[in-house]
């Protein structure tokens, strides 16, 4: 197998995943209008509230739309793609292609961020501009370093995905893995209360596990900003942590794949 | 009745033995239980201190309405939530209704024990645990007679999720992937934790007369603690007899519309 045919074939991959998910509009329609609900009940909530916490309502309100925004486009069900092919055996089929699986599953994963990028985060975008201007919009010097710290927590999304996917050669059914793993990103990554308004030992904590650097740190900057390049290393050396822990998980799974001739 | 009831506690027995089955799994969804409830906990805990009131609701009050819903929502997702995700995939598109359909018992309480969910029997005692975290614990104030409307609405607010799960489910006879609905169902249903006083005036409209969630828990629980009109209760009770009522008949007319596939 060349690596050109992996990118070749990747590329053709993310084209397909691409085209796939537009198949269904009103799916689309429906989830862009219906998934900030939870959000919103969240911002409610703080605007009741009023500002008690130490960051100012502004942050704070920034903090939110933009973990909506990013949720949108990270949330890409790879790991579902993978653990469903493996546990129905297609992934044999999978395994005769003229590129390897890694380059075949990351190329459905840009495909479909390139698709959650055109039907949710430009119009997400636009409105949030539209919505509430100022108050979401930063200074351009903020954006390079927000961009790094999402582009690794993208990074870390898609291994840690694909991590997940992996675990379905060891369990008869990962379902429930995959939703608790999600629960503990949202929690421990921040999306649902900003890490830093945690008591000091328990941030501490969370900021040492891979969960912060899904959201938290890049929403933390966009919100408070701060120095970002402790963040940044942290994140990438997590990455490449996951990377290897897939690695592994991904040689043992294939070794005791048995597949079935179907 | 009793027959119905014999025969949803023997499909109750059956799927939590098939569950089971898979251990690791099962225990894995109990942790995932224990992870969303912490989520909603830690995000009231931060942000609405002890002292602090949000009109007029404290965190001892937000707790028994998290309650309220989580009693409401187990108990109509245990009998109906699986069938609403399947129903018109695996029932109306393969054609399996038809076998429904030939089986001495109605085909709605078939379906409903074909498909229940035991496991979200942990929403209901999480649910539980949260009232008596709020009751006993923190001391949310009131009587044994306010307690027993708590609980009392709880189940009433069950009836109303069941309607609306029906009525979702029964328009899968009319509309093709009426599962995409399911999420933001799950989305409309975390506005209905929250007091609807927090929400703006056309939100409130819709989770009233709409979709009718905030009858769940917000206008009993706020009717129990005097905090609107007692008119609120005897409401509460109608619109879940109309919420149920209207799903059944959608889901019986649905059955009429419903052309075998000679499965």
């Amino acid at each position: 197998m060349r690596p050109g045919n992996d990118w070749r074939g990747a590329l053709a991959v993310g084209m397909l995943s691409f085209r796939e998910f537009f198949v269904y509009p009103w799916d689309l329609f429906v989830t862009f209008f219906t998934q900030p609900v939870a959000f919103f009940s969240y911002a409610c909530f703080i605007l009741a509230v009023g500002s008690t916490t130490q960051w100012p309502l502004e942050s704070l309100l920034a903090y939110y739309v933009m973990g909506w925004l990013l949720r949108m486009l990270f949330q890409q069900g790879i790991e579902h793609t993978v653990s469903a092919r493996i546990l129905s055996g297609e992934l044999a089929v999978d395994l005769t292609r003229p590129l390897g699986i890694v380059p075949l599953y990351l190329g459905m994963s840009a495909g479909r961020l390139a698709a959650r990028m055109t039907a949710y985060g430009i119009p997400g975008i636009l409105l949030v501009c539209l919505a509430g201007g100022a108050v979401y919009l930063k200074p351009a010097g903020s954006w390079l370093p927000f961009m790094a710290l999402t582009l690794n927590a993208l990074l870390l999304q898609v291994t840690f995905a694909l991590l997940l996917g992996w675990s379905a050669f060891y369990f008869s059914i990962n379902a429930q893995l995959i939703w608790v793993t999600d629960m503990l990103i949202r929690l421990a990554g921040g999306l649902v209360v900003p890490v830093a308004f945690f008591p000091v030992q328990a941030a501490t904590v969370l900021k040492s596990l891979p969960f912060y650097y899904f959201y938290g740190a890049p929403l933390a900057y966009w919100a408070h900003g701060g120095t970002w390049q402790t963040d940044w290393l942290a994140g990438l050396t997590w990455a490449v942590l996951l990377m290897a822990g897939g690695r592994i998980l991904l040689t043992g799974g294939l070794r005791r794949l048995a597949v079935n001739g179907g | 009745m009793r027959r119905k009831l014999i025969l949803l506690w023997l499909a109750c027995r059956l799927r939590l033995k098939a569950e089971i089955t898979y251990r690791i799994n099962w225990l894995i969804g109990l942790a995932g239980q224990v992870c969303f409830s912490a989520l909603s906990l830690i995000f009231l805990v931060f942000f609405l201190p002890a002292d602090t009131d949000v009109g007029g609701w404290h965190i001892t009050d937000f707790l028994l309405m998290l309650g309220m819903s989580d009693i409401a929502f187990g108990l109509a997702a245990g009998l109906f939530f699986r069938l609403f995700l399947v129903f018109d995939s695996e029932y109306i598109l393969y054609g399996r209704l038809d076998s429904a359909l030939t089986q001495p018992e109605a085909p709605l309480v078939w379906l409903a024990a074909r498909t229940l969910n035991p496991q979200e029997i942990i929403t209901v005692v999480k649910g539980m645990l949260l009232i008596g975290l709020s009751w006993f614990w923190l001391g949310s104030g009131g009587g044994w007679l306010t307690l027993g409307g708590i609980c009392f609405f709880a189940v009433t607010g069950a009836v109303i999720y069941s309607g609306i799960f029906l009525m979702l489910l029964a328009t899968g006879f009319w509309i093709q992937r009426r599962t995409a609905l399911y999420a933001p169902f799950l989305s409309i249903n975390q506005l209905g934790q929250m007091p609807l006083f927090i929400y703006p005036e056309v939100v409130r409209l819709l989770l009233t007369v709409v979709i009718p969630i905030g009858f769940v828990a917000y206008y009993p629980l706020a009717s129990l603690k005097y905090m609107i009109s007692g008119v609120w209760l005897p409401l509460t009770l109608a619109i879940a007899a109309a919420s149920f009522g209207a799903g059944v008949i959608l889901f019986a007319r649905g059955i009429r519309h419903y052309e075998g596939a000679g499965h």
